[in-house]
């Protein structure tokens, strides 16, 4: 029995396919946070309008849903990675512009970006080193992301501070645990390409970053 | 019609496409995620803790 290679090999080649597929996510998160934050650099230069938000996220989220899926396997994937993380940074413009106008802006961006940071790097750490599955927690983080988007859709006419806070609240809550349920998926052998756990790790990490600054905003304001 | 109200209108289409989206997903998630034993959930909720706590701590920095 022991002597049967395919016993020994298979999840050893499984681990090491694994270990490539992080490291190769890893690289290319890193350059596309930088290109990312490049590019929001850029946005918030030329002081872009209110609008580029939601252009940009629109563009960006047509790209990961109908252009990603088509191109993830060749080498194309690879500018689609860059021009979806590309457009989130470029949606950040106006944000970053709107809190460098208060007195503590600066404050609240650097501590948002550090807090996004530390959450991410931590959540990151316990799974590498626990090995710990969380696939299981799949359906509570869709549902979850549902009724986010369900209360946020009806805050935009609503326009209530506190249900801005709770969705803000929450929003960082799922994308934590989804920094969980990714990085469990890329070392268990769920997700084996590297521009789909990119681009999830990215969003992730966007989002927590995006709700991290709102909440801080609306706390440190004084009206 | 005012710039904000077309704002709204196309950030409310917006979502309510991605909700449309997720919609399929959530579901094939739910029959298909394995379920967690009591103490995987104990894990998640600590660490989910440990994020509040964090960011509460943020806030009072600020």
């Amino acid at each position: 029995m022991y002597n049967n290679p395919s016993v020994v090999t298979r999840p050893r080649e499984s681990a090491l396919e694994s270990n490539q597929v992080l490291r190769n996510t890893y690289a290319l998160l890193s350059m596309t946070l930088l290109f990312s934050a490049l590019t929001a650099a850029v946005s918030t230069y030329l002081q872009m309008g209110p609008w580029t938000y939601l252009l940009s996220i629109i563009g960006a989220m047509v790209l990961a849903i109908f252009v990603l899926p088509r191109t993830a396997h060749s080498s194309a994937g690879l500018l689609v990675v860059f021009a979806i993380t590309g457009l989130f940074g470029f949606a950040l413009g106006p944000l970053l512009g709107k809190y460098l106008a208060l007195a503590n802006g600066a404050k609240i961006i650097s501590t948002a970006f550090g807090g996004t940071g530390v959450i991410f790097l931590a959540l990151s750490a316990y799974v590498l080193t626990t090995r710990k599955d969380f696939s299981f927690i799949g359906g509570f983080l869709m549902v979850g992301l549902i009724t986010v988007f369900i209360l946020a859709l009806a805050n935009i006419f609503l326009g209530l501070p506190m249900l801005s806070l709770a969705i803000s609240g929450a929003a960082i809550l799922i994308f934590s645990g989804f920094i969980l349920y990714d990085t469990s998926q890329i070392i268990h052998g769920g997700e084996t390409n590297y521009l789909y756990a990119t681009v999830n790790l990215y969003m992730d990490i966007f989002n927590v970053f995006v709700h991290l600054l709102q909440i801080l905003g609306i706390m440190s304001s004084d009206d | 019609m005012e710039d904000s109200t077309l704002y709204k209108i196309i950030s409310a289409v917006f979502m309510g496409l991605m909700i449309l989206y997720l919609w399929p997903r959530v579901k094939r998630s739910m029959e298909n995620s394995p379920k967690g034993e009591r103490k995987d959930w104990q894990t998640l909720a600590l660490l989910l803790l440990g994020i509040a706590v964090f960011v509460f701590v943020l806030v009072q920095i600020i």
